[in-house]
């Protein structure tokens, strides 16, 4: 090269960390030292796929020579194909010289109890055409041994690796493992797992995928956090995950390994992502969810891949898990759940029946009016007083803020995705309660199975009871007592969207909102609409009570659903509202999916669009909007340009626009094959010159 | 309040506090060094170079320092260089080099990082001769050398 030095490996090593797999290939030919640098990076992060790799088999053959350089590793089993490979497979990922102090200050520190030799285990995997040499190799692994054996002086050579102890030339030193697929024999846990480099693994993923064999996969949780203390990142899961080690004792509550009994600070272990499946939380014995308290530097939880409300809810133990994870780890600050799973943000304690008197009292009120109902229709009308009376009563404790405790103080991001079961207490409890939130998503309305709606914490002294302890009188009916004993229980129930709305006049702080999934109806958003109509108000005063997120919110998607029949006004005032976000960057304005009709809010200047930019006081979201998503069925191909042109006038930093058609709506498909078709205006040269870089035309087919 | 930065060819450079300090060996240094008025020589940067250096660091004094992830996936990284940048690194290639080596060693990750992405882009999409070409590389394998290379890195080879 034409520089007066020589690049250091480091800068070798960025300039090619930005090069795909394609032009690093080429790379290896220009020259001795461009190959030693590109050989490094490519093989820095391998997928190992049998099935999409072309030349897989030369693919092993040559990471035989270079494990040394694998930082990263995407295993995507298909134990077919892979069964061939087997030997090779292990023979890159096993590791089986002892593990030995390295540089590190205390010796403590970098030595580690290893699981004992599997010599058990070999024998009874002799079904494998393995051969026995590579078990001998295996030296003894007992502390002592270790302890013993003399420290590897340590130069640091520049590894590029912070912190990482001298590992030699041929040592892998393996940071994330990947691994998907459905291990028919189960020789994954055994064989690779404890046996792949431990000392510099920080993340390790396992996605089990259900091959409709088997009905249950054992984890033994324990046991990998025990063998890798540098982890940081652990993902277990797949549909058929349990969390309990194979073989253990059936009679015993102690059968989870004695990882969490080695507490203290001191041994913190470093995990800060945890993700599994709902099957952990119904785990059994008293030491269940004991481990958490060496967790205590856990940040973010995910929970992924339930199957169906029904096994989830099975000796579901929510209120535990969520106790142990508030005593354990108070640092959680993200908690993202997709799928079928029973987890809480907020506490509800159960009341003791001393402590129902107020609960109880309504339901022996008889207002005066209640005479001059029919006798037969008046159990039914105390029955809808006393329900809507305990939802009033639930909504006053929760504004308070007192009863519901927070499970995950520090929490700022949450994430629910499909099928979720978010209550509405919870909801609630978060606008009220929880100060750092500032990222929320809701990609669904919550389930309609009824599952868990119907859980409670069950093993708390309070539940049990008999319905004579409560005070109630003679008079009470079986529905009544239900009431109120639902009531005394705390059970949650799904928010509807009026709650949602509640929630977004509560909850301040909040710079990123996605409630796409959640179609919002235009009559739930602004108050009054049809008083609107029937006085034919033509200014357009908005009746939209201020959200408490307008100053801070930089992200939003949302879908807001109006029925065609709605005149230009009321998308107009819907329009304003949006208009009142001042700092937004991004706004996401789409139909839900669900939706069977053209319900969506109209962007065009007839409907009021100009709405999202007027602000009387300046300063709206057109100085600072970057990204912008519309529906845009409904501009007429002549729309088209100006409202391009439009939207780049009055918003300079606009870089992105995406203009969604849903395709069973309009004839986008047909008009595009003619001349003057829908976008037709992209080709326009005005609005390719326009200061919006992309336009990008989506179609959705649903 | 501002430090004065010396170049190798002895030239003195007036910059704001708050500019010299996108570079993490000068905040270091004026850390250590506490109140002291001194001027910080800088004896692997030329003038030239360093020039180039603070101009950057002038346009990016405000932006917010990134923290590095150690989890991310450097395949993911989006490739895109802001406008300005694209302008400020059409440079010819030596002095491309040494923009790159002195971001290296006065720590200045952003600007590291936009030099390297810029070489990545001249690399992408060439031949080896082409890349030899475009760097004035010597071609140090023998052609049996090369057939190994190829044989076993079949796998990379995207077709």
């Amino acid at each position: 090269m034409s520089t007066p030095r020589p690049l250091p490996t480091e800068i070798f090593a960025v300039i090619f960390g930005n090069l795909p797999r394609r032009d690093l290939y080429q790379c290896l030919f220009v020259s001795h030292l461009w190959h030693d640098q590109a050989e490094a990076q490519l093989y820095s992060a391998v997928t190992i796929d049998a099935r999409e790799t072309t030349h897989f088999q030369q693919l092993i053959l040559t990471l035989k020579t270079r494990k040394q350089f694998l930082r990263r590793v995407e295993w995507r089993s298909h134990s077919q194909e892979d069964s061939d490979f087997e030997v090779d497979l292990l023979d890159i990922f096993l590791d089986y010289r002892p593990v030995v102090a390295g540089s590190a200050a205390s010796v403590e520190d970098n030595v580690h109890y290893l699981p004992p030799s599997p010599v058990k285990t070999w024998r009874s995997l002799s079904c494998f055409r393995f051969p026995k040499r590579l078990w001998k190799r295996r030296t003894p692994s007992t502390l002592l041994e270790i302890q013993a054996a003399a420290p590897i002086q340590s130069d640091m050579p520049p590894t590029g690796i912070p912190g990482s102890p001298f590992l030699g030339p041929d040592r892998p030193a393996l940071k994330h493992f990947t691994f998907t697929g459905d291990d028919p024999r189960g020789f994954l846990q055994e064989m690779v797992l404890f046996n792949l480099m431990s000392t510099t693994l920080t993340t390790l993923e396992l996605h089990l995928v259900n091959d409709g064999q088997r009905l249950s996969y054992y984890v033994d949780l324990e046991r990998i956090l025990d063998t890798y203390p540098h982890l940081k990142d652990l993902c277990l899961d797949g549909p058929i995950c349990q969390y309990e080690p194979i073989g253990r004792d059936k009679d015993s509550n102690h059968y989870y390994s004695s990882f969490a009994s080695r507490s203290g600070p001191a041994t913190l272990h470093r995990l800060e992502k945890f993700t599994f499946a709902p099957s952990m939380m119904s785990r059994r014995g008293t030491d269940a969810f004991t481990f958490l308290q060496r967790l205590g530097n856990l940040k973010r939880i995910r929970v992924r891949s339930g199957r169906s409300y029904s096994e989830c809810a099975q000796g579901c133990r929510t209120w535990e898990f969520g106790q142990a994870l508030k005593q354990h780890c108070p640092m959680v600050e993200s908690v993202d759940i997709d799928g079928p799973a029973i987890f809480w943000i907020y506490g509800l304690p159960i009341l003791p029946y001393d402590q129902t008197r107020h609960i109880t009292s309504l339901a022996d009120q008889t207002p005066a009016y209640m005479s001059l109902v029919p006798a037969e229709l008046v159990q039914r009308m105390k029955e809808d007083r006393l329900r809507l009376q305990l939802l009033d009563q639930e909504q006053e404790e929760l504004l308070e803020g007192k009863v519901a405790e927070p499970l995950f103080p520090q929490l700022k991001t949450l994430i629910f995705g499909q099928d979720h079961s978010l209550s509405f207490q919870d909801l609630f409890s978060l606008g009220v309660q929880a100060h750092y939130l500032t990222h929320l998503e809701i990609n669904s309305l919550p389930t309609q199975s009824t599952e868990p709606w119907e859980v409670y914490d069950k093993d708390a002294p309070a539940a049990a009871a008999t319905a004579t302890m409560m005070h109630l009188t003679p008079t009470t009916n079986a529905r009544t007592a239900i009431l109120l004993e639902n009531r005394r229980l705390q059970k949650r129930r799904p928010f509807t969207n009026g709650e949602l709305i509640m929630f977004l006049q509560l909850c301040s702080g909040l710079r990123y909102l996605s409630l796409t999934g959640c179609g919002i109806p235009l009559e739930t958003l602004v108050e009054g609409l049809i008083t609107m109509a029937s006085l034919s108000i033509s200014g357009r005063t908005s009746n939209v009570r201020p959200w408490a997120c307008e100053g801070t919110l930089e992200t939003l998607k949302i879908c807001i659903d109006v029925l065609p029949s709605h005149p230009a006004e009321f998308h107009a005032s819907a329009w304003e509202h949006l208009g009142r976000f001042k700092n937004l960057r991004s706004l996401t304005v789409t139909c839900s999916s669900t939706s069977m009709k053209r319900m969506f809010l109209i962007p065009t200047l007839k409907f009021g669009v100009e709405g999202l930019f007027q602000r009387q006081e300046g300063g709206g979201m057109n100085e600072t909007l970057e990204e912008l998503q519309l529906m845009s069925d409904w501009w007429e191909a002549s729309e088209g340009r100006e409202m391009v042109l439009w939207l780049a006038k009055s918003c300079p930093r606009l870089r992105k626009l995406d203009l969604v058609y849903n395709f069973r709506f309009c004839e986008y498909g047909l008009r595009r094959m003619e001349k003057g078709g829908h976008d037709a205006f992209l080709e326009d040269e005005d609005v390719k010159q326009c200061s919006i870089r992309q336009i990008n035309i989506q179609t959705i087919h649903n | 309040m501002t430090v004065i930065l010396v170049s190798s060819d002895n030239q003195d450079f007036k910059v704001d506090k708050e500019v010299a300090e996108r570079s993490i060996l000068i905040k270091n240094m004026l850390e250590d060094v506490g109140e002291s008025d001194s001027p910080i020589p800088l004896p692997n940067v030329t003038a030239a170079v360093l020039t180039k250096v603070i101009e950057y660091c002038e346009h990016h004094r405000n932006d917010p320092v990134q923290v590095p992830e150690e989890t991310d996936d450097p395949r993911k990284r989006s490739n895109d260089i802001e406008e300005w940048d694209m302008k400020f690194m059409q440079v010819d290639q030596e002095m491309l080099f040494e923009i790159i080596l002195a971001a290296n060693y006065l720590d200045i990750k952003p600007l590291l990082d936009v030099g390297c992405k810029t070489v990545a882009n001249i690399i992408k999409g060439k031949t080896p001769e082409e890349i030899r070409k475009a760097f004035n590389i010597v071609n140090d394998f023998t052609p049996e050398e090369e057939a190994q290379i190829k044989k076993e890195n079949e796998w990379a080879e995207d077709r």
